[in-house]
């Protein structure tokens, strides 16, 4: 599993990558870690990620303004908004637009972990 | 403009404790929820989010270097720089901010978190006495502080 991060927050993308190199993901590479929808645009091209994790709340672009952006380049990324925006509302609009998972902030390791498997999943049925 | 009712800031507390309880495993615990002044000492890092839309006003985290180092080494970051301090009260701030979306719905807008470093006087200015919760996580003292008024949009 190839992933790319994006986050604004280094902290985050810290804890991210911790979490997905403690082997409990099986084969994973990060592809990049971008702090925002620009750069995210730029380290997919490079990177080619199978996953991506993002953020909604960023600044320059936004997620939601990314997710339709990424997936027209790579239509079978598999995303999962990682936000602490949790209205249903933000949450539906993010799926629509293409991603498919949500996890809302603050999340645990395991939730994290288990996100990931089920969007790989999904990924994997298609 | 109207006041946000109590079921609300417990939210906001709910959502601090849980920040630190999911990021860390270690349980934070409120220590004191009060009216302020309308002046508030600030700790060593400062995260702030702009409300607009049905609520206005401003949501601050203010905490000292020692929490934040100590949640950084937490999260596996070994990098304690101005920066990625800064960053990290920023997320905290973030986070709380963005759960009020959660109640209040997607109307409540929120900026992108303003990071500020050095102890200071914040002064309120949508309340007179804004709410403000105290927390202690790790043997450390932090602060939320809710400076906000419903529009009635």
């Amino acid at each position: 599993m190839k992933i790319l991060i994006i986050d604004d927050s280094s902290m985050i993308r810290s804890r991210i990558t911790r979490i997905v190199e403690s082997g409990r993901l099986g084969d994973v590479s990060i592809v990049g870690l971008a702090h925002n929808g620009y750069e995210a645009l730029h380290l997919a091209r490079a990177g080619l990620p199978d996953v991506a994790t993002i953020d909604l709340t960023m600044p320059e672009m936004d997620g939601l303004a990314c997710i339709p952006l990424l997936l027209v380049g790579h239509p079978d990324l598999n995303i999962l908004v990682v936000s602490a925006l949790s209205d249903k509302t933000t949450a539906i609009k993010a799926l629509q637009l293409g991603a498919r998972g949500f996890l809302n902030k603050p999340f645990t390791d395991e939730e994290l972990l288990l996100a990931l498997l089920d969007i790989n999943d999904t990924r994997s049925q298609t | 403009m109207t006041p946000i009712a109590e079921a609300d800031l417990r939210l906001v507390a709910d959502s601090a404790l849980k920040f630190f309880s999911a990021s860390s495993s270690v349980p934070a615990k409120v220590t004191a929820a009060f009216l302020g002044e309308s002046e508030i000492a600030t700790h060593d890092f400062t995260g702030l989010i702009h409300l607009t839309g049905q609520y206005e006003g401003r949501v601050i985290v203010s905490a000292p270097l020692g929490l934040l180092r100590e949640l950084l080494l937490t999260q596996g970051e070994s990098n304690f720089s101005h920066e990625n301090l800064q960053d990290a009260v920023g997320e905290i701030a973030n986070t709380i901010a963005g759960n009020m979306r959660g109640q209040f719905g997607p109307a409540l807008q929120i900026s992108v978190p303003e990071c500020l470093s050095g102890q200071y006087e914040w002064s309120a200015s949508m309340r007179s006495r804004p709410y403000v919760i105290s927390l202690n996580w790790s043997c450390y003292s932090a602060m939320v502080c809710v400076d906000i008024m419903g529009t009635g949009v």
